[in-house]
């Protein structure tokens, strides 16, 4: 069987329909939200960033302060190198001072020898360093008893040689005498140096600084000796220094006076200084070096050199002028109390910091990209490709996908995806098979398929209902005002019904039977089996169902229901037949048994036994004849030929009349009746005879069913409907409830009547025909504990 | 010798007397107005033989019949079914609770006296 070519269910189809429209328009796919790839590769490219981020701030936080100390360790270095050199000068002019002053105070008042010792210990043969002169300045009449004040000094002159003058007694030399550090240098102890200012040699106009020793004869003081050095040499070494650290030097003396300024470069103007630091010393000498109101003190540093300390300190200063930004090293000497300082550009020192970081970092930048681009192409060629490649087959081929590589996870999801895939088309056709076999049954049921919206009042149904209907069919159109124009008018309030039962919680499936008239003026019968779906409250969302065509069944129906009571017609009409023979049967046996008593003893017999025979069959006579009577009325009534012979008669007459006729039974059975009469007349337009039949007839069944000594009551009266009331009520057995209108029919009578009492049976169906002959209505009521009630009602008109 | 006792059972007064009428002089003849008088009566004192009604009220001749015929002590006691029902069906069901014979009325007199007779020999 070619399943492809069935033709979807009808419906099948129908259902979907509805079901399809109840779907919302999905919204617009975001490709890159939907893409796992690159949710990847967004997933990487975070992961890069962050690498470098954190790689960016190890480095700046923790390497760049450790190149920096490096960097602050090579300047202090190099600075120190300049400062030893220094120091070295200075050792030697302060040991030389030491060693004249020794001199002068062992060899007492010989000037002899003091002037061919001295030069040869201030300025050796071959010596190379920075003293240029020195001499020992005795204290008044110390040395000589006649000279107040004199000097043994030595000098260099223009051309380096050392030249002895007393500029105190002679006349061709200068007189110029730097004497400041006389008095200090007067309260020093013996193993102490007094360093004078840097001044301008008046001589050699060379720059120069003097260090002074005082000469002690015991507790005598006696002198000074002094060694002047010149600057250039040490200047030159500060200046080598910077020239090293690639930016300026200077030198600071104990008063705060430059022993050498800052490289010309730096212009006096740019010199600003508006803060406490340790530029004091700077201050005093009105000078103004820059600092930029950011400047920071970063660390001071306490090294340890050689045994001595040196106080080192740094400062990041900004010039404002040229926005440079600079860095300052100090360093304190101890013995001169003077100051080195270096003024380098900050960028000197950061500039390779920066650069190693800025290489770090492209290294790095570049290797991670490296393994970027490695784990990107993985990706591509392990995962991208191959799942495109399984979503392409997917998207171009409905049918098993194929997957080359056997091992990995995408060749078992695709083993999965073709076993489901195999799965999946057996279950297709099975639904197909199902669909078919249950369109067929649909089909062969001649039943149709409906769906009705409860919310938007929307009912379809399908070709097949269409057909049911007699409508030409249209697909997707409400169908609810087609239905209400084909149904009965009469069965309209069935579809207020089924609304009814929509808003009842309680029903989910519900059934209706209905008519609707065809174009033809035909009828044909619908059944609706609808299955109504609620929400969690119990409201209905929507219903499902089935039209069937019932006509057939009902037409079936029908004839059975006529065939039935034609059945029971025959039936009841042997019964009564049957009851009939029986009833007739009794007094002609009577009759028959009492005649052939006659005949046998007619001559045997006294005249008084034969007397009673005739008796009998008078009597027995008498009663076939009430009961042919009563057939005959009850066979008049049936075939609607019974005459009323209506007049205005008094209907309490009637009562004392019936009353009177079986006054004799009343008598017998000690039976009282006690008759109320709401008027003493109640007159009405009846046939007078039947209605005497009628009360007679119930008045002799009170009597039969009464117990001796008992009463029987009886009410009349006329209500608002313009009818006469006849209530009659006796003391005997009450009638079971079933047999309350079981009574009425010809030949029954109660079960439990004494055994005494029986009549024709036909009594209670005659008075019913006569009553309802007269357009009223009788009934018998049970009574609670005894006896039975009768009731008629009459119109009066 | 004693003459055969016989037990009638009829709610009709009438069927009674014609009874009465016909085997007074040959036979002692009681009569019941029911199926449960007769029961009571057949105990009091056994009858040769029964006469029984079918359609009476309290209890109908056909199941007087039945009981006594299903009771050890008047199983063998003889019944004639007398009944103004004529069908077939009727003697049937009389026939079937184990009446001995069934006559519908109104039947002829030396009919049920030859019946009577076969049936107390």
């Amino acid at each position: 069987m070619n399943y492809s070519k069935l033709s979807r269910p009808t419906w099948l189809k129908h259902l979907n329909q509805r079901t399809s429209k109840a779907k919302t328009t999905p919204s617009k796919p975001n490709p890159f939200k939907n893409s796992i790839l690159n949710k990847v590769r967004l997933a990487i490219f975070l992961c890069f960033l962050s690498a470098i981020i954190c790689s960016n701030y190890f480095i700046s936080s923790s390497v760049i302060p450790l190149l920096k100390d490096a960097a602050d360790e090579s300047t202090v270095k190099s600075s120190r190198e300049v400062i030893e050199k220094i120091q070295q000068e200075l050792t030697i002019a302060k040991t030389l001072a030491f060693s004249l002053a020794t001199i002068a105070s062992n060899l007492p008042n010989d000037k002899q020898t003091l002037y061919q010792l001295l030069p040869n210990i201030i300025s050796p043969e071959g010596s190379k360093n920075a003293v240029v002169g020195g001499g020992i300045w005795p204290e008044p009449y110390i040395f000589d008893k006649q000279l107040e004040r004199s000097s043994l000094f030595w000098g260099k002159n223009t051309q380096g040689e050392l030249v002895f003058f007393d500029d105190y007694n002679m006349n061709d030399v200068p007189s110029y005498h730097e004497e400041g550090w006389y008095v200090p240098v007067r309260k020093l102890s013996a193993n102490q140096v007094h360093w004078s200012k840097s001044y301008n040699d008046p001589y050699s106009h060379q720059r120069m600084v003097t260090v002074s020793a005082p000469i002690w004869r015991g507790t005598e003081y006696i002198g000074v000796s002094t060694i002047d050095i010149n600057l250039d040499r040490i200047l030159n070494t500060i200046n080598n220094g910077a020239s090293l650290l690639g930016g300026h030097g200077f030198l600071v003396d104990n008063d705060g006076h430059f022993i050498s300024p800052p490289n010309k470069a730096i212009k006096q103007s740019d010199i600003d200084l508006q803060n406490e630091l340790s530029f004091s010393i700077l201050r005093k000498n009105n000078e103004r070096f820059m600092v930029s109101k950011k400047q920071q003190k970063t660390h001071k540093a306490s090294l340890n050199t050689n045994g001595r300390r040196d106080n080192i300190e740094f400062f990041d200063v900004y010039n404002e002028a040229s926005g440079e930004a600079l860095r300052i090293i100090l360093f304190h000497m101890n013995d001169t109390q003077w100051t080195l300082g270096f003024i380098t550009p900050k960028n000197l020192f950061m500039t390779p910091v920066y650069a190693f970081v800025k290489k770090t970092l492209i290294v790095q930048a570049l290797i991670l990209i490296f393994f970027l681009l490695i784990i990107y192409f993985t990706l591509e060629k392990l995962i991208r490709k191959p799942f495109f490649k399984l979503l392409n087959q997917l998207e171009n081929d409905n049918k098993f996908i194929k997957y080359p590589n056997k091992h990995d996870e995408l060749s078992v999801f695709t083993t999965l995806f073709n076993k489901r895939y195999a799965q999946l088309k057996n279950s297709k056709k099975e639904l197909r098979e199902n669909s078919a076999y249950l369109q067929r049954a649909l089909d062969s049921a001649h039943a149709g398929t409906l769906s009705f919206n409860a919310e938007s009042q929307y009912l379809d149904w399908d070709e097949k209902s269409s057909q049911i209907f007699g409508v030409p069919h249209q697909e997707d159109s409400n169908k609810f005002e087609v239905l209400k124009q084909l149904i009965h008018p009469n069965d309209l309030d069935k579809i207020a019904l089924f609304k009814g039962a929509l808003d009842d919680p309680g029903i989910t499936d519900y059934k209706t039977e209905y008519r609707i008239c065809l174009p033809d003026k035909s009828l044909r019968w619908i059944q609706g089996s609808i299955k109504i779906l609620r929400d969690d409250n119990g409201k209905a969302i929507s219903c499902n169902g089935l039209h069937l065509d019932l006509t057939e069944r009902k037409t079936t129906e029908a004839s059975l229901l006529a065939k039935e009571m034609a059945e029971k017609s025959n039936r009841l009409k042997s019964e009564f037949l049957a009851h009939m023979s029986h009833e007739l049967r009794t007094p002609m046996h009577g009759i028959l048994s009492f005649a052939d008593f006659g005949i046998k003893k007619s001559d045997t017999a006294s005249r008084e036994k034969l007397s009673q025979y005739f008796q009998y069959i008078q009597t027995s006579g008498q009663r076939l004849l009430g009961l042919l009577n009563d057939l005959l009325d009850l066979s008049k009534v049936e075939a609607g030929k019974m005459l009323l012979h209506k007049q205005r008669s008094d209907f309490n007459t009637i009562i004392d009349n019936c009353c009177r006729e079986q006054q004799q039974k009343l008598i017998d059975a000690n039976i009282d009746v006690q008759i109320t009469k709401n008027k003493t007349s109640l007159h009405a337009n009846i046939d007078a005879l039947r209605i005497t039949q009628v009360i007679c007839n119930l008045l002799s069944n009170s009597i039969k069913f009464s117990p001796d000594n008992s009463i029987i009551y009886i009410n009349t009266s006329q209500n608002d409907n313009e009818q006469l009331c006849f209530t009659m009520t006796n003391e005997g057995a009450p009638i079971p409830a079933n047999e309350l209108e079981s009574i009425f029919d010809p030949f029954i009578q109660s079960q439990k009547p004494p055994t005494e009492h029986k009549g024709t049976g036909l009594g209670l169906a005659i008075s019913r025909e006569f009553i309802e002959a007269h357009n009223g209505k009788i009934w018998a009521e049970a009574n609670k504990k005894k006896g039975a009630t009768f009731k008629f009602l009459l119109p009066i008109k | 010798m004693d003459k055969p006792y016989i037990l009638a059972v009829d709610d009709e007064e009438l069927n009674l007397i014609i009874l009465a009428e016909l085997l007074s002089e040959k036979y002692e003849l009681s009569c019941v107005k029911n199926g449960l008088n007769c029961l009571e009566s057949v105990s009091e004192r056994r009858p040769d033989l029964i006469l029984m009604d079918v359609n009476m009220p309290t209890m109908n001749g056909i199941e007087a019949c039945f009981r006594l015929k299903n009771q050890a002590s008047t199983k063998t006691l003889p019944i004639i079914m007398l009944s103004a029902l004529a069908s077939d069906t009727e003697s049937q069901s009389g026939l079937k609770a184990g009446a001995n014979a069934y006559l519908s009325k109104p039947f002829k007199t030396d009919e049920l006296l030859k019946i009577i007779k076969t049936h107390l020999a």
